[in-house]
């Protein structure tokens, strides 16, 4: 179920709903004749691929051969499989995906639904549980077939089957077979140790509770906080983490990978954090959660905290109105900060500056007076 | 003392001088009665008009990092002499510079070769990113300033281009 296009042909063969689509593999000779014949706009994906890598949205049928080679240049790369598939991109599709536990014995059960539809370059941002605004009825159905498609599957793991909501319509888009970056909003609306169950699965145990005894209690809320600059499109960003604190409390959770002195490359992935939280609404956990951000504070390298807290206290956001293109639509909420209370900042930095820290007025030297060796401004 | 911040791109002026208590910051038409005192070493209290605010900061170099009521920013202390320099030495140059910090894949370019707006000089990638980097301007390859598999930082420049007929 990890490969993509396998787990694909396997889902629609056993009856369950999947996007339109071409796959290259089926007969690579009229590959980008049938996916002419499905019709823009369309999505090149890498099928080894995952994280957004390798994949290129067509709006001109035109530019099909080129993002085609794109692609299979990225999939290459990355994942040294340069199979590809396309499919009808869905211009306003939210990101439902199902948290699912399989054991050795046939038994399959879902911890509830999540919502990732806040997402940039395909790459979530913030992920929620429940999916508040799904209607009652179409998130049952959801839930119900994901353990459908996983019992087909003779599945067994800890895992997660994603879907695409189109209104009220939904189609399988696949499956990730291992834990994944927002398992801990599941975690803190069921009570349940996803990792624990994992490990218990695999030694071979049964699972230790059935559908009826999961209950989802509450809502979670988790933002990833990432080394990148979302006004200048997200690009990444490095250095030296040179403060670190961040606070605690009842039903906030962060999960972090870095710690002070450390320094932040381009070596690898750019999550730094995740800051999650549970309340009893969805509103209380978006004020609460904005509330933790604004209480982290990482300096050294720039992040996406600011970014995040804008999108926690958006009016759509809050609404629960998301899908994938919510931030692409939004353009203000990745411009920056209004520049509101610069003031504030610049008089900081101005008493931060070497002369005013070190020299006595009124017999200061300005910095720029001492010669060929300029020393910093800033205290060392 | 006169001090110039860049923050996002757009450069601040500021005059600050010193008062009986504290000092006067000048920003534009306003002038505000400003005082910080530290608390550890990264922290502080930032009295602004009358008003007390705790910061959070981290100086690195030029750059300083500051943490102000749950909003961090960055600011950069610029030199107004080395700044004005940089602008003349550009003149007559174009680069390319980098959008993030990253590694070059491949060039696709060599030095001396005529290049229109958009001709792809470059491919880097950053963080499993690739991006294609191409000319900002029509002109002829003067340089390029690292090779396949080099790093780079934000900004440094990737490929200098001169325009013909100067």
């Amino acid at each position: 179920m990890g490969d993509k296009i396998r787990a694909r042909n396997f889902v629609q063969r056993n009856g369950f709903p999947v996007v339109p689509s071409a796959i290259e593999e089926d007969d690579p000779a009229t590959f980008i004749l049938r996916a002419r014949s499905i019709g823009a706009p369309l999505l090149v994906k890498a099928s080894a691929g995952g994280g957004g890598k390798g994949m290129r949205i067509v709006r001109d049928l035109d530019t099909l051969e080129q993002a085609i080679a794109q692609a299979r240049s990225e999939a290459q790369r990355y994942f040294r499989d340069g199979r590809l598939y396309i499919e009808r991109y869905i211009e306003k599709p939210r990101h439902i995906e199902v948290q699912v536990l399989g054991d050795c014995f046939g038994n399959v059960v879902h911890l509830f639904e999540r919502e990732c539809s806040v997402q940039r370059r395909f790459q979530k941002v913030i992920e929620e549980a429940p999916a508040s605004t799904l209607p009652p009825g179409l998130r049952e159905r959801i839930c119900e077939t994901a353990v459908d498609i996983c019992r087909a599957a003779n599945y067994r793991n800890a895992g997660t089957v994603e879907f695409i909501v189109d209104g009220e319509e939904f189609y399988f888009l696949e499956m990730n077979t291992r834990l994944q970056v927002e398992h801990p909003v599941t975690e803190m609306i069921t009570g349940i140790d996803i990792v624990a169950e994992q490990l218990y699965v695999a030694a071979g145990q049964e699972l230790r509770f059935s559908q009826q005894d999961i209950v989802s209690t509450g809502h979670a809320i988790e933002a990833r906080v990432y080394a990148e600059a979302p006004a200048r499109d997200f690009a990444p960003t490095t250095g030296k983490i040179l403060v670190l604190d961040y606070p605690g409390g009842p039903g906030l959770r962060i999960d972090i990978g870095i710690s002070q002195g450390q320094q932040i490359t381009t070596a690898f992935d750019s999550l730094l954090a995740k800051v999650i939280v549970h309340s009893r609404t969805r509103d209380g956990a978006a004020l609460k959660i904005e509330r933790a951000m604004r209480g982290l504070v990482l300096l050294g390298c720039e992040t996406n905290a600011s970014f995040l807290e804008r999108v926690l206290a958006e009016e759509q956001f809050l609404s629960g109105q998301v899908h994938t293109g919510y931030l692409d639509g939004n353009p203000q909420l990745a411009a920056g900060e209004s520049a509101c209370d610069l003031s504030t900042f610049l008089a900081a930095a101005a008493l931060l500056t070497r002369p005013v820290r070190e020299v006595p007025y009124p017999s200061f030297t300005p910095p720029w007076a001492v010669g060929e060796t300029r020393e910093p401004p800033f205290r060392a | 003392m006169n001090h110039l911040f860049e923050h996002e791109g757009a450069d601040y002026q500021l005059w600050l001088s010193r008062c009986q208590r504290g000092y006067r910051l000048h920003l534009g038409n306003e002038v505000l009665a400003v005082d910080f005192s530290h608390q550890g070493d990264s922290g502080g209290l930032l009295t602004i008009t009358g008003a007390s605010e705790p910061v959070r900061f981290a100086i690195d170099g030029d750059i300083i990092h500051l943490h102000i009521r749950g909003r961090t920013r960055i600011l950069r202390y610029r030199d107004p002499l080395s700044a004005h320099a940089l602008v003349k030495k550009d003149a007559g140059h174009l680069m390319a510079r980098a959008p993030m910090p990253g590694v070059v894949v491949k060039t696709s370019v060599m030095p001396g070769e005529a290049v229109t707006t958009g001709t792809a000089l470059m491919v880097i990638e950053s963080m499993k990113l690739e991006s294609v980097i191409r000319s900002p301007q029509e002109g002829v390859v003067d340089r390029i300033h690292f090779n396949e598999g080099e790093c780079f930082e934000r900004d440094a420049v990737l490929v200098t281009i001169t325009q013909e007929g100067h």
